[in-house]
């Protein structure tokens, strides 16, 4: 059976609002420009990133940092400020209208509306989703470890996380770990060691570009949910992406029960020794035959 | 050059500068101070007559003035020329410099006293002995390089920015001709405006209006932005850190070593793969190897840094 990832990559399972998760250790822009590349070719590109607070007033519309063919013939370009995400859900709303009825938004990142205004970013998301059809879908990476708007408040701990609610509203969440990491931990995990860390907020491991793992959650329309762990792989940093069994990225994990009978069966640590510690027969049947003094009167 | 054994390890393409375009953050720690990777850059960049555009927020000109002598770099003479400029951030950036805003004489009120540029032709006088003597006039004394720009105090990061983005775009186009000059904006820190009180939104928001107003010149930026683990509690610094990361094109972590201190060793320093990285590879704009992520040991000496391999300090060998 295919792989639930692959199966959303080419679009056999249908999934209105796949969330992608990723932080710093393992990006998941690679990943969502794939999700992405299997949607209609004309675009729109709402830009949130030259000019997000509205600091320059003269600002000639640029491409995101996504690496969309800017050859390509249907592309417009709007460039927006986060200083009023509600001004910026109705732009975003007009242009999706604007279009054919089965489109693709595509979130590069979504913590950037996250740091303006959690509330808003939500109202945006749920104003998209009224436009849904069957055919379209949102796509959105969200950076889970920077932190959003509510987190500066000093009440942020009563707030619910923005990351929760996000992956309660997803229909699919994808959260991209570091291949490279989770090959070490299991490494450390057949050693039986745990080799301690000093804080880093990047590892020289991070942002492999061969390949990294996913753990998919993808909820079906029939309420039943579907989770599995996949992952991907790349021949070159260029080359297409290929969902793969996730042991063949990071390796067996190690046979827990095996390791115990491998234990058990090691060699008897009695033998090779100049004195002898084992009882005969006759020992045995002398040994089980003495009556204990005082056990009468237990 | 800077420091020769770093630069083997840095990105080849446009050595010994970095690729135009581009963005390279620096983090660093208490215990191990990445300052030192600053001057690497700042001489290479004036050794290869490429403009520089420095902001002390941490610093005055003269620390950097010192080091770069040990470095064989003499920014006085690069200011003359106007291959440098030091904007001070550091003096009167807080309103704690606004009360005695009236003491301190603002570089655009200094009335400069040197001598002008123009030549006297020289002059004869006759002496008592009947000796013709062709008196010339004292040498024009040479200009001194304007004072360093100092930003001032605004509640607002945005006139920080409009007074960077003026002085980018003043260096910019006199860098532009024949002979097309690099520039490197380098930011020297990044946390001290988040200290003095400006949110981590508008911080991050600065970094990457500067990012793209450098990259439309083709020149590239560096920042210095601290990264101890201690303050991986506050929400802002947090923030920031990994604000700042998520917008680098490469990233360079120095920190002290897991063991602890050592003689012969004075931390390491990490090259790490951030996400732009990523997407650049993506993209195609990164040759192979260009930028490997490893770790490696560094030892400060008195006009020098060496960076080895770890385990491979001439302490141990």
């Amino acid at each position: 059976m295919a792989p639930i990832l692959e199966k959303i990559m080419s679009g056999k399972e249908a999934s209105p609002f796949i969330l992608v998760k990723d932080t710093l250790e393992q990006s998941g822009q690679v990943l969502g420009l794939e999700l992405l590349s299997n949607s209609p070719s004309e675009k729109a590109i709402v830009d949130c990133y030259s000019n997000p607070l509205g600091w320059v007033k003269d600002t000639t519309s640029t491409s995101t940092s996504s690496n969309l063919n800017p050859a390509s013939d249907n592309i417009t370009t709007t460039t927006l400020s986060l200083r009023n995400i509600r001004k910026a859900t109705k732009v975003v709303t007009d242009v999706i209208t604007s279009q054919r009825s089965n489109f693709t938004i595509y979130f590069d990142s979504l913590s950037q509306f996250l740091i303006a205004s959690v509330p808003d970013t939500f109202n945006l998301l749920r104003s998209i989703t009224a436009l849904l059809t069957d055919t379209s879908r949102i796509i959105a990476i969200h950076h889970e470890d920077i932190p959003d708007a509510d987190s500066f408040l000093p009440d942020a701990s009563s707030k619910p996380q923005a990351s929760n609610s996000l992956a309660h509203i997803a229909t699919t969440l994808i959260t991209l770990k570091s291949s490279e990491a989770l090959r070490q931990d299991q490494e450390d995990f057949r050693r039986g060691t745990v080799a301690v860390r000093e804080f880093s907020y990047l590892t020289v491991n991070g942002n492999a570009w061969d390949s990294a793992v996913c753990e998919v959650e993808h909820k079906r329309k029939s309420g039943k949910v579907a989770k599995e762990t996949n992952a991907y792989h790349q021949g070159s940093p260029t080359g297409d992406l290929t969902v793969v069994n996730v042991w063949d990225v990071v390796g067996d994990l190690p046979d827990i029960e095996k390791m115990d009978l491998e234990e058990s069966q090691t060699s008897d640590p009695a033998a090779n020794l100049s004195f002898n510690l084992n009882l005969t027969e006759e020992q045995r049947r002398a040994k089980n035959d003495t009556v204990l003094p005082y056990l009468k009167t237990q | 050059m800077g420091y020769p054994s770093l630069e083997s390890h840095l990105p080849s393409t446009h050595a010994p500068l970095l690729p135009p375009g581009t963005f390279l953050s620096i983090s660093d720690t208490q215990a191990s101070d990445g300052n030192f990777l600053l001057h690497h850059f700042i001489s290479n960049y004036i050794k290869a007559d490429q403009n520089v555009v420095l902001v002390g927020l941490a610093g005055i000109l003269v620390h950097y003035t010192i080091v770069g002598r040990k470095l064989g770099v003499n920014l006085a003479t690069a200011r003359t020329k106007g291959i440098f400029q030091f904007v001070d951030g550091l003096t009167q950036l807080t309103d704690y410099a606004a009360p005695n805003k009236e003491y301190i004489a603002k570089p655009a009120e200094l009335k400069l006293t040197s001598t002008t540029s123009t030549a006297t032709p020289p002059t004869l006088t006759v002496g008592s002995t009947g000796v013709t003597r062709i008196a010339r006039p004292a040498a024009a004394a040479a200009a001194p390089p304007a004072p360093p720009k100092v930003l001032s105090y605004s509640p607002k990061l945005v006139d920080l920015y409009r007074a960077l983005e003026e002085i980018i775009q003043d260096t910019a186009s006199k860098a532009s001709g024949p002979s097309k000059k690099q520039l490197v904006l380098i930011l020297d820190d990044l946390s001290v405006l988040l200290n003095c009180g400006w949110p981590c939104r508008d911080v991050l928001a600065l970094v990457r209006y500067l990012k793209l107003l450098v990259a439309k010149f083709n020149g590239t930026l560096i920042t210095l932005v601290h990264a101890d683990g201690l303050m991986a509690e506050e929400v802002s610094q947090d923030g920031l850190v990994k604000g700042v990361f998520y917008e680098a094109d490469y990233i360079i972590d120095v920190r002290g070593l897991d063991s602890g201190g050592s003689r012969d060793v004075h931390g390491q320093l990490s090259l790490l793969h951030g996400p732009g990285y990523l997407l650049r590879q993506r993209a195609g704009q990164v040759k192979e190897n260009e930028w490997p992520a490893l770790t490696l040991h560094y030892k400060i000496l008195d006009n020098n840094v060496e960076v080895f391999a770890k385990g491979y300090s001439s302490g141990v060998l």
